[in-house]
């Protein structure tokens, strides 16, 4: 699993690339939540777009990362990766808890237009 | 090869026994290789993801749970007194995938299978293995003996049988 961290104001977005998975979830954990507070982001937005693969313990992963932001009244945005692994999020239940995105770009858009109208 | 190619001698039938040490990097490698036992099965590839997933769960699970010696040391501790035994079979055109341990066992394992059960200390840990690996096969036996470990049988069939 590969991670790439870019702050804007008070957002952060992680890029996910590879398995996201028993292996990898203790690095996702406490990188994300590095820089979560190194940067003060309010909001996540995870690009899992190049996600390989998840399984139980990545999905846990993400949905601990989404319980932490909900205590300090933060979002989780998700960019949702293509194919097979997609169908696993939401089995999971990924879409119940967060919003999904087809792109980054969308993302991106969907929260600007809400801090205009906000 | 003509239209009745698989008939004679069962030539789909096919097996395959791993053996490795419990510890997390070696899940990759289950999964992995079962994939590639998988493919000679008419899978579709939605169906090739739930099997990596089922199987991740069955060998994490052994990771996590059957050797706490390994547990305490993150499940990477390197691997000596821990083993997971992963035995693959193609037969009648299903898939049977058995992953097995010597570790501790499953006190109880009708609670274990219920969704959001866990021994785990790990709040992030959602409990969800037994729930995925049902989910995502057709059918899930667990057998565990206290002291003398858990095999964990998956059988999996293509839902459209028979190549196009």
């Amino acid at each position: 699993m590969e991670l790439e961290c870019e702050a804007r104001g008070a957002r952060l977005i992680v890029r996910v690339t590879g398995d996201l998975d028993l292996s990898s979830a203790a690095a996702f954990r406490s990188r994300v939540d590095g820089w979560l507070a190194e940067s003060r982001s309010r909001d996540l937005l995870l690009n899992l777009r190049h996600v390989s693969f998840i399984d139980s313990v990545g999905l846990g992963a993400i949905l601990g990362r989404l319980r932490g932001l909900q205590r300090t009244g933060g979002q989780l945005a998700i960019v949702e990766p293509e194919g097979p692994v997609r169908a696993i999020l939401r089995i999971g239940g990924i879409d119940k808890v967060a919003t999904l995105f087809p792109s980054e770009r969308a993302a991106v858009a969907a929260w600007e237009a809400n801090e205009r109208g906000a | 090869m003509g239209p009745e190619g698989s008939a004679a001698g069962g030539p789909d039938d096919n097996t395959m026994e791993l053996r490795l040490p419990a510890r997390q990097g070696n899940v990759g490698v289950v999964r992995v290789a079962v994939a590639a036992f998988a493919s000679a099965l008419p899978f579709t590839l939605p169906e090739l993801e739930e099997l990596r997933v089922a199987v991740s769960e069955a060998a994490g699970n052994v990771v996590l749970h059957a050797y706490p010696d390994l547990d305490a040391a993150g499940g990477d501790g390197g691997g000596d007194g821990g083993e997971m035994v992963v035995r693959a079979r193609s037969t009648g055109g299903a898939l049977v995938v058995e992953v097995s341990d010597t570790g501790r066992g499953i006190a109880d394992v009708a609670a274990a299978r219920q969704p959001e059960f866990t021994t785990s200390r790990d709040p992030e840990h959602l409990g969800l293995g037994f729930t995925f690996m049902e989910r995502f096969t057709d059918a899930l036996e667990v057998e565990s003996a206290p002291g003398r470990g858990t095999r964990v049988r998956m059988t999996k069939r293509p839902r459209a049988t028979g190549t196009p």
